[in-house]
C-alpha cells in the first residue's frame, strides 16, 4: 500500500479546513468516531491551534457499537468538542438492514433535516479517494442540490484553487482528506498520537478495518493490536478497505447510487 | 517520501485510462478485489480485460467506454509515488479535464497509432492546454502499436506530428519523451518490448522516474524566491489575532518586516504559529498563523498577499495573458470580464487579441478584431485591469499569474498572465 509524505497531505488537508471555514457561512463536520474522522479533527485543530470552530455531527442510528458511545464522550470531552449527537432511527422494516435504505435514504434523509434545520451550508466529510472508485471522482468543494443530489453527470470546475459555484446548491460538501490513502491516516495516527477507536484493534483474532454500525460492518481476520501493527499488516496486504462494508458491492452500482441520493 | 503528479492527455479513445490501469495492474497498484471485480465484469459484458473500469467507476462510464470524470490512482516506483491522474479526452468535458490537469506538473500524453487515429484535434488542445498549465515535462505514449504491427515508421509518423505541435506551442526538445507502447498488450510499459526492438529508449515506467530529477533544485528555488504569503482568514487565538495563510513562495521570517496588499498595510512579525511546535520561519507550502500588529493599518482579509519590504508586488494595470474560453460560455469583449485569482477579483477588458488558436481547424490567426471570445477560443490578448486582484507573471509566481474568469459564479474561462506592465 502506498505511503505518502505525511508533512504534505496535513499542509493540503489544513489548507481546505481553513479555506472551508473563509468561505461559508456556517460549516459542520461529520465525525463517526473512525479514524479518519478522528483525523480530520486533529487536522482542523492544527489549523485553528487547538480549537475547534465547528460543531461535530455523529449520526446515531442507536445501533452503534457501545465502544463508539464511549470513545465519542471521552474524545469530546479531551479536545472540547461541539457534538451534535443527531439521532437516526432505524425504521422496523431496516432491521434486515440494506446499504441503500439505511446508509442511503436514512442517513441523507437525517442529514438533511439536521442541516436545513441549523442552518449549515457546508459539510466537511473525510472521504478518501483510496476507498472507492465513485469517491475517487470526488471534488474537495463538491455541490448538493435542494433534493440533496450529488450531480456527478455535471460537476464543478475545479480548477487550481478555484471553484465554479452552481444555482440551486443546498450545502457544499467538503473533503479535505481526499489524497489521503488508508495507510496515511495510520502513520498520521501513529506520529500524532491520536486516540483510536478500540474496535480498530484486535479482539479474538478479527478487528474492524472500517467501521459502520453494527448491522453493516464485520470485522477481518487481524492479529493486530496496536498501530505498529496494523501499518505492518496494511503494508502487506492486497485486500480492499472497505471489503467488509455491505453497501460496497459495486456489481450492483451500489455506492454510486448511495451517494447520488447523498450518502457520504 | 517524494511524490509527483502526471495528468494523461490525449483525445478520447485513445487509451489513457487502459494505459493507467495496465501501469497499476503492472506495478501491483489495484487491490485484488477490484481487479477481480473488473475482471468478472469484462467478461460478463464480452470483453477481454478492460484496465479502463479500474479507473471508470461510473456505470455510464463502463457502458459507454468514454471517460467523465477526472479521477486518480497512485503507484509507487522505487520508494517515490506517482500519482496517475485520468482525464476525459472529450472535448465537452475540458472542464473536467482542466479540474485534473491543473493539479500536475507533468504528463503522460497519449496518441494513439491505430489506422485513423493518430494525433487528433482534442490531443492539440490538451497540448496547448498543457502549456498554459505550465507543464514542464511530456513524456508521449504512442499507444496501440500491436494495431500497426509494431511498425517504427508508424511511430516515426505519429511522434514527428506530435512533436512539431509541442514545439510550436511552446516546449523545447528537452522536455518531449516519445516511446510506443502497447497497453493492452502491456509493452514498454514496465519492461522494453521485445516486439519493437528497433526502439532505444526506457519503457514508460522507467521514464516517468526522471519527473523527480528536478525536485531539489525546484525546492530551492522555491525557498529562496522573494516571499509571497496568501491570507486565507483571520482568527484569535490566546497570544492576540493572528493572520492566516499559506506561504505560496520564499521563507517568511520572525522579525521580518511584511507588508499585505491591497490594503497596504504593514508589520513585523511578532511571532509564527503552528500547532503543537514552535518555528522562526515559515517556508514554501507550509500554513501559518502570523502575529502581527498592523496599529491603525487595516488587518488583511482573505486573499491579500504579504511580500517582505522591498520585494513587493506592483499594481498592474496592463497585462499579456493566454485565456481559453471553456465550452458553452463566450466571452462579451464589449464588457469587462470578471477576472478572478488567488488574491481577489478585478475587472479587466480586452484591449487587443493578438493571437486566435483554433485546435479545430488548426489555425494561427494574428492580431484579430474580435467582439467575443467564442467557446473553446484559446487566445493570446492584452488586457486592461481595473481592481483588488494583485497579478503577477505565471512563469515567475504561478499562484498570482493563473486565474479564471467567471459568469454567474462559474467559471467561463481560465487564463494565465505571460506579461505585466504597471502602465
Amino acid at each position: 500500500m502506498i505511503e505518502q509524505d505525511l508533512n504534505e497531505l496535513e499542509e493540503k488537508s489544513v489548507y481546505v479546513i481553513r479555506e472551508a471555514k473563509s468561505r461559508y457561512k456556517k460549516v459542520a463536520m461529520l465525525w463517526s468516531t473512525g479514524k479518519d474522522s478522528t483525523t480530520m479533527i486533529q487536522l482542523t485543530r492544527k489549523a485553528f491551534f487547538g480549537k475547534v470552530p465547528f460543531p461535530l455531527i455523529h449520526l446515531d442510528n442507536g445501533l452503534d457499537f457501545p465502544e463508539t458511545y464511549e470513545f465519542r464522550e471521552r474524545l469530546a470531552k479531551q479536545w472540547d468538542l461541539n457534538v451534535i449527537a443527531e439521532p437516526m432511527p432505524v425504521k422496523a422494516e431496516d432491521a434486515n438492514i440494506s446499504g441503500i435504505s439505511c446508509c442511503g435514504v436514512n442517513k441523507a434523509e437525517t442529514l438533511k433535516k439536521l442541516l436545513d434545520r441549523e442552518g449549515f451550508d457546508a459539510v466537511i466529510v473525510s472521504i478518501r479517494r483510496d476507498e472507492h472508485g465513485i469517491r475517487s471522482k470526488e471534488r474537495y468543494f463538491s455541490p448538493r442540490d435542494k433534493a440533496f443530489k450529488w450531480d456527478y453527470k455535471n460537476q464543478p470546475a475545479e480548477i487550481w484553487d478555484f471553484t465554479s459555484e452552481v444555482e440551486g446548491t443546498s450545502h457544499v460538501r467538503i473533503h479535505p482528506l481526499l489524497h489521503w490513502n488508508e495507510i496515511d491516516v495510520w502513520n498520521y495516527i501513529k506520529r500524532e498520537d491520536l486516540p483510536v477507536h478500540p474496535l480498530y484493534f484486535s479482539h479474538d483474532g478479527k478487528r474492524y478495518r472500517s467501521l459502520g454500525c453494527t448491522k453493516c460492518t464485520v470485522g477481518i481476520d487481524s492479529k493486530a493490536s496496536t498501530v505498529d501493527e496494523i501499518i505492518e499488516e496494511l503494508r502487506n496486504t492486497n485486500t480492499a478497505e472497505r471489503a467488509g462494508r455491505a453497501m460496497d458491492k459495486e456489481k450492483e452500482n451500489v455506492m454510486q447510487r448511495l451517494r447520488a441520493l447523498g450518502y457520504m | 517520501m517524494k511524490s509527483v503528479a502526471v495528468s494523461l492527455l490525449g483525445h478520447k479513445d485513445h487509451g489513457k485510462s487502459t494505459l493507467i490501469g495496465r501501469l497499476l495492474v503492472e506495478c501491483n497498484a489495484a487491490a485484488k478485489e477490484r481487479v477481480e471485480h473488473v475482471r468478472e465484469l469484462s467478461k460478463s459484458m464480452g470483453k477481454d480485460f478492460e484496465y479502463a473500469f479500474l479507473l471508470d467507476s461510473f456505470r455510464e462510464e463502463r457502458a459507454d467506454g468514454l471517460t467523465m470524470d477526472s479521477t486518480s490512482a497512485k503507484l509507487s516506483l522505487n520508494g517515490k509515488v506517482i500519482e496517475l491522474i485520468d482525464v476525459p479526452g472529450h472535448k465537452e468535458l475540458v472542464k473536467n479535464m482542466l479540474t485534473g490537469a491543473s493539479r500536475a506538473k507533468y504528463a503522460l500524453l497519449v496518441a494513439s497509432a491505430k489506422p485513423g487515429e493518430g494525433f487528433q484535434e482534442e490531443t492539440r488542445l490538451h497540448v496547448l492546454l498543457a502549456r498554459m498549465l505550465g507543464l514542464e515535462r511530456v513524456v508521449v505514449a504512442v499507444t496501440k502499436m500491436d494495431m500497426q504491427g509494431y511498425s517504427r515508421e508508424v511511430f516515426d509518423g505519429i511522434s514527428k506530428s506530435v512533436v512539431d505541435y509541442l514545439l510550436f506551442v511552446g516546449f523545447e526538445r528537452s522536455q518531449i519523451k516519445l516511446i510506443p507502447v502497447s497497453a493492452m498488450a502491456g509493452d514498454n510499459i514496465k519492461t522494453k518490448s521485445s516486439s519493437m526492438p528497433w526502439f532505444a529508449g526506457k519503457p514508460v515506467v522507467e521514464e516517468m522516474d526522471s519527473f523527480f530529477d528536478s525536485g531539489e533544485g525546484e525546492a530551492a528555488a522555491r525557498r529562496q524566491a522573494p516571499a509571497r504569503f496568501l491570507v486565507q482568514d483571520s482568527v484569535d487565538t490566546d497570544e492576540g489575532r493572528a493572520v492566516l495563510g499559506r506561504v505560496e513562495q520564499g521563507t517568511l521570517r520572525k522579525g521580518d518586516e511584511v507588508f499585505f496588499l491591497p490594503e497596504n498595510s504593514a508589520g513585523t512579525i511578532g511571532k509564527i504559529m503552528f500547532f503543537g511546535r514552535a518555528a522562526d520561519s515559515a517556508g514554501p507550502g507550509e500554513n501559518a498563523g502570523l502575529l502581527m500588529d498592523f496599529g491603525r493599518s487595516a488587518f488583511p482579509g482573505k486573499g491579500s498577499v504579504g511580500c517582505r519590504k522591498g520585494e513587493g508586488v506592483n499594481a498592474v494595470e496592463e497585462m499579456q495573458a493566454k485565456l481559453f474560453v471553456l465550452p458553452g460560455f463566450y466571452l462579451d469583449f464589449g464588457k469587462p470580464l470578471r477576472v478572478k485569482n488567488a488574491s481577489g477579483e478585478s475587472n479587466c477588458r480586452v484591449a487587443r487579441v493578438l493571437e486566435r488558436i483554433d485546435f479545430i481547424k488548426n489555425t494561427v490567426e494574428k492580431e484579430v478584431r474580435l467582439e467575443k471570445g467564442d467557446s473553446m477560443d484559446f487566445l493570446l490578448a492584452e488586457l486592461e485591469c481595473e481592481g483588488s486582484a494583485v497579478f503577477e507573471e505565471f512563469a515567475k509566481t504561478p499562484f498570482l499569474g493563473r486565474f479564471v474568469v467567471l459568469q454567474d459564479n462559474q467559471i467561463a474561462a481560465v487564463g494565465t498572465v505571460e506579461k505585466t506592465s504597471s502602465g
